[in-house]
């Protein structure tokens, strides 16, 4: 047990500290392996940070990112508004529902729930309180729906949990959909109740009855969006492209939307190639970091002691994911999803997996338990996205998103009990 | 001193420009690739192997760039609200933590170059790249970030602000793209 002691006691001190959370995780590593093993640890780190940053299988996640950043300089968030707008001016919450339909499709163009909240919401946000709805509702459901950005694919952090665990990427993005499509329904219905029972909430809009040829009319904005999803997301499935050669082709259509909005221009696109190589190294140090730490660990036979240790307290399989599900809410609330997965898969992964549960469905699991890490304060970094555009209180935001997080808890108890949502579709797309 | 700074920060700032240039080559790579694929049925032979050290350089050539902006996660929880005089006694000691194990980082992807420059490893495609190429590219590239720990160092000692490239209000829109997910 003494080398999980070492590990557990150095992490927390150096990520306690405050060292940057790559650099703390290779460093634990290090320090683990130069104390019970007799290896050329420098040799093995240098093989091993070269072999994981130059694997092929990750040039989706830089792609991906590039593609989120092209089309946040465009009209995007604008047209889907405007697409989006009409048809939810009846529904019980009104524009509030453009909040999550707008996550929802913005979603499978963008890899990021951050990077979701915050181009939806730099268009709802100001719209929302202007036509005086219930702030509280409108931030919350905002960084609620926001969730819906990891969960419908393209998924960065399903990526990286493929590269990790070698899980097909593909069959994960597929395994997303679903929950992400019911989860996105449970949050417009919540949004529905409430308004019914407060109508103060959602004020009657005027000028609501738009005629239906208007309303198709305005629905053509939706179009370059569709165009895109159909690109990137249709072109994996169809079996013709890999998630790079898809995140290619994303980063294409993104430019040709750029092109068709006038917007295209040499500036446009260095800013998003430098914001696109800001997120890229803040990723691949942790990835690093995380990769290394996770064999140094294997060395130490750390995931057969953890894993020896869970299965004498016999939890059964519904009991082990429920203590997982509090471990990660903890966690959460002071880590982002990214360092929370890649620090615990090498010990949770094989647990899980021992336990019956599939690796698709546990990737999806650990999306969902990464986001709501995003939206628990104090570290939650949907919320941080959403202070910044409306300049409201963290913790009036966090209690705000609390309902949204609530139902996400619930949600996935209920794929944990019904595993089948998450698989049906991987399953049919062989 | 000021000259020092200047050094690290330029060769930070052209590894950062570096990698957008590497991500825009995997970028075309890619898109020539799937082109040609469709139009003539062929293929770009050495697309896996250079995919590789593009994406290498992506993820490396900025790591120095994105400290000197506060790019990089921490987790400042117990340390977000200390008095000013324990806050720079701990910056100081992370910093040469983070100065210490990159710098460890660097070197060992060094000595990996140096070692395979010497027994004169070449790459399993059939490019036959010799691999200290690609290999001391890293080595240089995870430089940046090594550098950049001295500069933070030097700026501490210094009492200048420790993230020059940090923007001083960023908009929304910037800080949401540099988040994590």
């Amino acid at each position: 047990m003494s080398a999980i002691l070492v590990v557990l006691l150095a992490g927390a001190a150096l990520l306690g500290l405050s060292v940057w959370v790559g650099l703390a995780l290779m460093g634990v590593g290090v320090l683990g392996l130069d104390i019970f093993k007799t290896m050329a640890v420098q040799k093995f780190l240098g093989q091993d940070v070269y072999t994981s940053l130059t694997s092929p299988e990750l040039a989706a996640l830089p792609l991906f990112i590039l593609m989120g950043d092209i089309l946040f300089h465009t009209r995007l968030a604008e047209q889907l508004f405007r697409g989006l707008a009409p048809w939810t001016t009846r529904l019980p919450g009104g524009l509030l529902h453009v909040n999550v339909l707008g996550c929802t499709m913005f979603a499978a163009a963008s890899g990021s729930s951050a990077a979701t909240a915050a181009t939806i919401g730099k268009i709802t946000s100001p719209e929302l309180q202007r036509r005086g709805y219930d702030r509280d509702l409108s931030t919350g459901s905002l960084a609620g729906a926001a969730v819906l950005g990891l969960l419908i694919p393209p998924s960065l952090v399903l990526i990286v949990y493929g590269v990790l665990t070698k899980v097909s990427v593909l069959q994960l993005f597929a395994a997303g959909i679903v929950p992400g499509l019911l989860l996105a329904f449970c949050f417009s219905c919540y949004i529905a109740i409430r308004s019914l029972l407060a109508r103060r909430l959602a004020p009657a809009q005027p000028g609501a009855g738009t005629g239906l040829w208007r309303r198709l009319a305005l629905a053509l904005n939706l179009l370059p969006i569709l165009g895109l999803v159909v690109l990137v997301i249709g072109s994996m499935y169809a079996g013709i492209a890999t998630p790079s050669e898809a995140a290619v082709m994303g980063v294409a259509g993104a430019l040709a939307i750029a092109a068709l909005q006038r917007v295209l221009t040499l500036r446009l696109i260095a800013r998003a190639l430098m914001s696109a190589v800001r997120t890229s190294a803040m990723i691949g140090l942790i990835l690093a970091g995380a990769l290394f730490l996770s064999k140094a660990m294997a060395f130490l036979a750390i995931p057969a002691q953890a894993a020896a240790a869970i299965g004498a307290l016999d939890l059964g399989p519904f009991g082990l994911i429920l203590v997982l599900l509090l471990f990660y809410i903890l966690l959460g609330c002071f880590l982002d999803g990214t360092s929370m997965m890649v620090m615990t898969l090498p010990v949770t992964f094989p647990l899980v997996a021992a336990a019956g549960y599939d690796p698709v469905w546990f990737g999806i699991f650990l999306v969902l338990v990464a986001e709501m890490g995003a939206v628990t304060p104090p570290v939650g970094f949907n919320l941080f996205v959403i202070q910044d555009l409306t300049g409201e209180r963290l913790s009036r935001i966090g209690w705000a998103t609390m309902p949204f997080f609530l139902i996400m808890v619930a949600f996935t108890l209920f794929l944990a009990l019904f595993p089948g949502v998450v698989l049906w579709l991987p399953g049919a797309a062989g | 001193m000021r000259i020092v700074l200047r050094l690290i920060d330029g060769y930070c700032l052209a590894g950062g420009i570096l990698a957008a240039l590497a991500l825009a080559a995997l970028f075309l790579i890619g898109a020539a690739e799937i082109l040609l694929r469709y139009a003539f049925s062929a293929s770009l032979p050495f697309i896996v192997e250079y995919n590789g050290y593009l994406l290498g350089i992506v993820f490396m050539a900025g790591l120095g760039y994105v400290l000197g902006r506060g790019g990089h996660i921490r987790v400042r929880v117990a340390t977000a609200s200390l008095p000013p005089a324990a806050a720079t006694a701990v910056e100081a000691v992370c910093t040469l933590l983070g100065l210490l194990i990159s710098g460890y980082l660097s070197l060992a992807l060094l000595r990996l170059a140096l070692g395979t420059w010497q027994i004169g490893t070449v790459s399993y495609f059939a490019s036959q790249t010799p691999l200290y190429l690609p290999q001391g590219a890293m080595a240089l590239a995870s430089l940046t970030l090594t550098l950049a720990f001295l500069a933070r160092l030097l700026r501490l000692l210094a009492g200048q602000p420790l993230e020059p490239g940090r923007p001083a209000a960023p908009e929304p829109a910037r800080r949401a793209l540099e988040l994590p997910e």
